[in-house]
């Protein structure tokens, strides 16, 4: 064999990792047959996990150590990942033990018909709540998305550097990856990846995730259904309150013309009025974001194109 | 390719395999006979059936048709948006893949392009579709679009036109604004021009159009129409839009004051009401101050942006005045 096909690993590094010395041996392994440099970003202050990374430099290994000033996500993590990393494929990878490693291959010969391939830890070793959360998380995501990934938590991903050059993620959105990748039209596939015994570590998570990751999907619902139009979301509930408003002052306009019942000392009144007020408000806001849309209409391509012919 | 073709003709398809040869055998004898050099972009949008492997198949034949393969299904505007972005020729003509639009039609439509007109339309003035559930909303929904937009159009729905490149290039294409293209395209100050064209049955396949939610045309409606009328100076138009409310607000206010000094009932309502009034309108001139931010840091340079289609009048080619094919 004279050219192996050449892949850029991607690790984000937080607060949740193993001893990546171990950790690293145990990719490298998995992945000798490939020409691979492996990138890993350090998403914080995490001095434990960096002087590991220092061992790994010292031992001259084939890594780039980034280190971010401050914690700014794991999706930021990915794309200064993904800027930085200089082969066409690109394999993201849990700065802990999430799938058995040795599973990595299958992965990645899976990339050969697909733009983008996620893994999906099956079968799952962890406890029945935490497959249950699971669970319910991606019966929601697909109601509101129609995509039926069921295991977006999985950070385990082969990409082409056409789709990473193609998507903007930020805050949470590395999650939601491959729903926003097949939006746009690229072939992503999803494959079962054997869960690492040292993967379930938490079975209930502080109220505050489950409220950010409620928040994540109706981000991304927004994103999907009204980016392109965005009166359309503006405006329905803007209009709704203004014909509420409306229908309330007519009412109480017939009531004080025919049957004598004072207008101006209603609060009712008021509440109407705020209806309306805040009715126009929105649909103001709604034409401010279709402004921005049309003036920006020839920049963003909605389309993406798989192949030319002649 | 040496040198690029006069007419491009676009057309979009999705799941058309069983018209796709007739298609083009229809289309090419008809530019053929028009003695003018021309290519033709089919856009598969995502097809699930034999339309793209058919398409290659007559590709590998005819050098002159080109395919675009979209990644998914992305709907009939972003199809439109593809070809033309594709398109390499002078003139730009679309059409529906379905044929039930008339390739016969195309040198009619050039013409009246000779004539001066930067955007040529087709009327599909004998309809061969269902009546209550297909024409009868359509003609009402062309009458609004007409008198809204201010371009009456018969017909906004018939897919056949013919551009000037120059204008299809610059009409801003998302979401499902072929619906509004003439009007997209008068934002570049097109002169537009509709004919009658010829429209059959339906010969292959189902129509993929129903009728569609009445909401989201009459706010795609409105928000074509009043971008068209603000976006170059929004601070203003949004000035105006408060100014109705301000005085509202106003009158509210002092006929509140003049219950207070009467004394009578409560008026705390009456207040907040002209109140209410009185921080819209405020709020108004500041939402168009945040839009004037926008529009000031959009980049007018180069053909992105719709005002700046310019003729060049000194340019003997294609100028306006001299005008040929």
């Amino acid at each position: 064999m004279n050219r192996l096909p050449s892949i850029s690993v991607i690790v984000p590094v937080s607060e949740r990792h193993d001893d990546l010395r171990e950790l690293h041996a145990s990719y490298e392994n998995s992945l000798s047959t490939y020409t691979v440099d492996f990138n890993y970003v350090v998403d914080g202050y995490f001095p434990e996990a960096v002087s590991q990374l220092q061992d790994l430099l010292r031992e001259g290994k084939n890594i780039r150590v980034f280190q971010l000033a401050r914690s700014f996500g794991e999706a930021t993590a990915l794309t200064v990942g993904f800027e930085k990393a200089t082969a066409d494929v690109l394999l993201t990878l849990p700065a802990y033990y999430q799938v058995v490693p040795g599973d990595l291959p299958r992965l990645l010969d899976a990339l050969d018909d697909n733009d983008m391939v996620v893994g999906r830890r099956f079968p799952r070793v962890d406890s029945g709540f935490n497959r249950l959360q699971t669970t319910l998380f991606h019966w929601g995501v697909g109601r509101l998305t129609g995509n039926t990934f069921r295991d977006l938590g999985c950070s385990v991903r082969a990409i082409r550097r056409v789709v990473t050059d193609d998507l903007r993620i930020y805050g949470d959105q590395h999650r939601f990856l491959p729903i926003l990748a097949s939006r746009r039209g690229y072939q992503v596939r999803e494959i079962d990846l054997a869960q690492s015994g040292r993967d379930p570590y938490r079975r209930v998570y502080a109220p505050g995730v489950y409220a950010r990751r409620f928040l994540d999907l109706l981000t991304i619902f927004f994103l999907i259904k009204f980016t392109q139009k965005p009166l359309r979301f503006f405006g329905l509930i803007g209009s709704s309150m203004v014909l509420a408003g409306g229908v309330a002052i007519t009412v109480m306009v017939i009531q004080r013309l025919f049957f004598a019942t004072a207008l101006g000392n209603r609060p009712a009144l008021l509440l109407a009025a705020l209806l309306i007020v805040l009715g126009i408000q929105l649909f103001a806001l709604g034409l401010v974001g279709e402004l921005i849309i049309y003036l920006h209409a020839r920049e963003l391509k909605e389309y993406t194109v798989r192949e030319i012919v002649n | 390719m040496s040198k690029s073709p006069k007419i491009s003709v676009v057309v979009p398809l999705y799941n058309e395999a069983g018209c796709v040869r007739l298609l083009h055998e229809t289309l090419v004898r008809v530019l053929d006979g028009m003695c003018v050099s021309h290519e033709i972009l089919f856009v598969d949008d995502g097809s699930e059936d034999e339309t793209f492997s058919i398409a290659t198949a007559i590709a590998s034949t005819d050098p002159g048709l080109r395919i675009i393969r979209l990644g998914k299904n992305f709907g009939q505007t972003q199809a439109f948006a593809a070809g033309i972005d594709h398109a390499r020729g002078n003139i730009i003509v679309t059409m529906d893949g379905d044929l039930q639009n008339d390739p016969a039609d195309i040198p009619k439509l050039l013409d009246k392009l000779d004539e001066g007109f930067d955007v040529v339309v087709g009327w599909r003035h004998r309809r061969q579709d269902a009546l209550i559930t297909r024409k009868i909303p359509s003609m009402l929904a062309n009458w609004i679009i007409g008198k809204v937009t201010g371009i009456p159009i018969h017909d906004n729905g018939c897919s056949l036109k013919a551009f000037r490149g120059e204008f299809a290039r610059n009409m801003p294409l998302y979401s499902d604004m072929h619906r509004f293209m003439p009007a997209a395209a008068s934002t570049s100050g097109a002169r537009i021009e509709e004919i009658r064209v010829t429209h059959h049955p339906r010969r292959f396949g189902k129509s993929k159009y129903g009728l569609s939610r009445i909401y989201k045309v009459a706010l795609d409606l409105l928000a074509t129409k009043t971008i068209m009328s603000f976006s170059s100076r929004p601070l203003q138009w949004f000035s105006l839009l408060a100014v109705p409310f301000g005085l509202l607000g106003t009158v509210i206010l002092f006929y509140g004051m003049e219950l207070l000094g009467r004394q009578v009932s409560p008026v705390l309502p009456v207040v907040g009401v002209g109140m209410l009034f009185f921080m819209l309108a405020m709020l108004l001139v500041l939402t168009g101050l945040l839009a004037e931010l926008i529009s000031r840091t959009a980049d007018y340079r180069g053909s992105r942006l719709p005002s700046f289609s310019v003729h060049d009048l000194s340019d003997d080619g294609d100028g306006p005045g001299n005008r040929q094919l």
